[in-house]
């Protein structure tokens, strides 16, 4: 199905969530995401249901001011 | 001198907070930290691309040097957005602290205040420690110590800009409203005296970046910054002179030579 992950549209095969970013090859420990612009703690990703069209943003730690 | 202060649970030496953006390399940023005696390092979030992997571990190197991270909350124009970045960082950074940084104008980068101080009773709620990131509005910095905020940082000019404390009158009336507050200048510092003056004027520390990181020698300016720093408050806490308006002279009068009475 297709989904949005950080502005961009990409065709994923699963609808859960840790499957989603393994498959786009995020390393775990290292990013935070949001569906929908809702915040989803990584102790939920393995549960969590993600539908067509929804919207991801994944984000890691930059330097900032 | 012991002059430390309390930042929500943990005791600081230092009153300079830092910015991590901007620097030529990692290296001379870490010592600009050194250099700034800074125990307070500010990060943000962005978007990782797919496929990339995951992000750097740079933040966790930094950590090596013993300081507090404090993550902003840069990039958003809402309460809603600022809330679920807030919440994503304390997970991405094992930390409670927020700095609340709410866009209202995209040219100047103006704090939105409206949308501040809803977000900051929403944070209080989810148990954060919010730094209010605001403008030098003596209302809204009351009412966000009213809705629990105990560190409020003011503008000292737009972000980036160095222009220093453009209005000095109304940062002077918030030090003196609000006594029982921590207030921290946040941005548009550029020089080690701008610095000075704000801690002059009896604030308690100052957030900096562009003025260490862009300048040309970051390390050297990072150690100007914490010279200023600790001029300016040692100047609030001795107490200067009111200012006069004619010429008094400070050397004694009696026994000046030459005078014919």
């Amino acid at each position: 199905m297709q989904i949005v992950v950080n502005g961009q549209s990409v065709e994923v095969a699963s609808s859960n969530l840790s499957e989603i970013l393994i498959q786009l090859g995020y390393q775990a420990d290292e990013v935070v995401v949001a569906h929908n612009l809702a915040f989803i703690p990584r102790t939920d990703w393995s549960e969590h249901s993600i539908d067509e069209h929804d919207t991801l943003d994944v984000l890691t730690a930059v330097v900032g001011g | 001198m012991n002059d430390s202060w309390q930042v929500y649970e943990h005791r600081l030496q230092s009153r300079l907070f830092l910015g991590t953006a901007q620097y030529p390399s990692l290296a001379i940023l870490r010592a600009a930290i050194k250099a700034s005696g800074a125990q307070v390092l500010t990060t943000s979030l962005r978007r990782q691309a797919p496929s990339s992997g995951g992000g750097d571990t740079w933040w966790q190197q930094l950590q090596t040097l013993g300081c507090r991270i404090l993550p902003n909350t840069s990039g958003s124009h809402t309460a809603k957005e600022a809330i679920t970045l807030a919440q994503m960082a304390r997970e991405l950074f094992q930390t409670d602290w927020i700095k609340l940084e709410i866009t209202g104008d995209d040219y100047n980068l103006q704090p939105n205040i409206l949308e501040l101080l809803a977000a900051t009773e929403q944070a209080q709620e989810l148990g954060f420690k919010v730094f209010a990131y605001t403008t030098e509005d003596l209302v809204v910095c009351r009412r966000l110590k009213e809705l629990g905020c105990q560190v409020i940082m003011p503008w000292g000019a737009p972000i980036g800009t160095g222009k220093g404390l453009l209005n000095p009158y109304a940062l002077q009336t918030l030090r003196a409203r609000l006594t029982d507050v921590s207030l921290v200048i946040d941005a548009g510092i550029g020089l080690p005296s701008h610095v000075a003056q704000a801690m002059e004027l009896g604030f308690d520390g100052v957030l900096l970046n562009t003025s260490v990181a862009r300048c040309d020698n970051p390390e050297q300016m990072a150690t100007a910054m914490n010279h200023a720093v600790v001029a300016g408050r040692l100047a609030y806490r001795a107490g200067a002179i009111s200012e006069r308006e004619t010429a008094v002279a400070s050397t004694p009068i009696i026994g000046t030579p030459f005078w014919q009475s």
